[in-house]
């Protein structure tokens, strides 16, 4: 009796021992592998999600930094263009490149009505390009801003000269009525143009001859733009020292 | 009996020892396991993960409203039309006489009294002959010069001029040279008419202008659009 129950309990003791050996050698297999591995995928997430938070900084930074610069760059340029632009608009009212209106005068000259007279030169009763060009000359000499005549406007490099009876301005053949047209202090170029001492080969030849000569001025006179091109094949900007 | 009665104590003994050392690991292992493995990587990890992916989701946004700004910094001007721009301006610059200009062309030189008509006819003339700039003793000479004659003087834009008087004027040289000296023609016709002064005409290789002395004003006319 004795003997048995001290069998049993050792018995016991072996099963349990058995047990607890056999949960020792089970539980880190079990449990610390495969909660290991998890771990690892999670870190590997965490780096993943750590390196797209660097480069989503970096490409922030780089953004600012770009729109900066474009911000900048875009302000100096549309600067710089509203300059160019309205010192182009300047040179181009000062070329002769733009239509204009204000107030000024009209000098109406015209071939005479009167029939040549025995052993007169038909010439003495034509308009001559040298009137034209007198004319004009007064008209810039007496502070004109702006000259046409007919539909020629004159800008720099224009020349009026004859072939034969026909009078050229930028190239253009006129007829006459010659309409020339300055926009300037209507009161001074209307006293210019009368004074006796001006033009007065051609009013002496309006008198002889019937050449006609009318001036009228006018609170608002138009003229057309310069449409020809101007030239610069040979010209270029001197540099200091050039 | 007396002898295995012994050894089966001995034998429980040590078997209730092996027992308790076994019962010693195995909580040890298994608090282990609980503050390693489950507690600290699966709570706190999943923290730093779901402020990782706000953080980013938040940083993507503004990377995309960056983006956006720059794409919609509207439009800049180009550099390119900008130079055609610089370009065009110094070219009206010429022709209006605002800036200095060189270049070949031909020199007019005239010893003796002409008047102010002859001096006109003579700047029409280099004109017509295609000369893309002109100057009279260095003085520019542009659309809007005018040339006037007082007692026995010559003005160019106010400015009073004397012999000889030097005629440059900028352009093909031969061209010029031929236009202005052709037979019958305005050289020709003031050689005549002033036999006493002496009239050359010569080609320059290389020729400067000053800028124009006179200023464009418009207080009376106006641009139309």
């Amino acid at each position: 009796m004795n003997t048995f129950r001290r069998s049993k309990a050792l018995l016991a003791a072996f099963v349990l021992l058995g047990f607890l050996l056999a949960a020792q050698v089970q539980s880190p297999r079990q449990m610390t592998v495969p909660k290991e591995a998890s771990r690892e995928r999670v870190a590997g997430t965490i780096a993943r999600l750590e390196e797209e938070q660097r480069s989503l900084k970096e490409t922030i930074g780089r953004l600012r930094e770009e729109l900066a610069v474009q911000q900048k760059l875009g302000l100096a340029r549309s600067e710089s263009l509203r300059e160019i632009n309205s010192e182009l608009e300047k040179q181009r009212l000062a070329a002769g490149l733009l239509p204009v209106k204000g107030q000024g005068v009209t000098v109406t000259l015209d071939d005479s009505s009167k029939a040549v007279g025995a052993g007169g030169d038909p010439a003495s009763y034509l308009v001559h390009d040298y009137e034209l060009r007198d004319v004009i000359n007064l008209l810039w000499a007496s502070g004109a801003e702006a000259v046409a005549v007919n539909d020629e406007r004159l800008a720099g490099g224009t020349s009026i000269y004859c072939v034969g009876s026909t009078i050229l301005v930028n190239n253009t053949r006129l007829s006459p009525p010659y309409e020339i047209r300055a926009i300037g202090d209507a009161v001074t170029l209307e006293d210019r143009l009368r004074n006796p001492a001006s033009l007065a080969k051609l009013k002496s030849r309006a008198r002889l001859y019937g050449i006609q000569f009318r001036v009228t001025s006018s609170k608002e006179v138009t003229l057309p733009a310069y449409s020809s091109g101007f030239s610069l094949r040979y010209s270029s900007p001197a540099k200091d020292g050039g | 009996m007396v002898q295995s009665r012994f050894s089966s104590s001995v034998v429980l003994t040590l078997v209730c020892f092996a027992l308790g050392i076994v019962l010693v690991v195995q909580f040890r292992t298994q608090g282990k396991i609980a503050t390693d493995v489950s507690a600290q990587s699966s709570t706190d990890q999943a923290l730093i993960i779901s402020s990782l992916v706000e953080s980013n989701a938040s940083l993507r946004k503004e990377v995309n409203r960056l983006a956006g700004e720059l794409a919609g910094q509207g439009p800049i001007p180009k550099a390119g039309s900008m130079e055609a721009m610089v370009e065009e301006l110094n070219k009206l610059r010429m022709v209006n006489g605002l800036l200095e200009v060189m270049g070949p062309g031909i020199e007019v030189r005239i010893d003796g009294s002409i008047t102010a008509l002859d001096l006109q006819d003579l700047i029409n003339e280099v004109w017509n002959a295609g000369a893309e700039a002109v100057a009279v003793n260095h003085q520019r000479v542009v659309g809007r010069s005018a040339v006037v004659g007082e007692e026995n003087a010559i003005y160019l834009d106010g400015t009073r001029l004397d012999s000889p008087y030097i005629i440059n004027a900028i352009g093909h040289p031969e061209a010029l040279e031929k236009a202005l000296s052709r037979p019958g023609g305005l050289i020709a016709l003031l050689r005549y008419t002033y036999s006493g002064a002496s009239i050359a005409v010569t080609r320059l290789e290389r020729i400067s202008m000053p800028v124009y002395r006179g200023r464009y004003e418009f207080r009376y006319a106006q641009a139309m659009k």
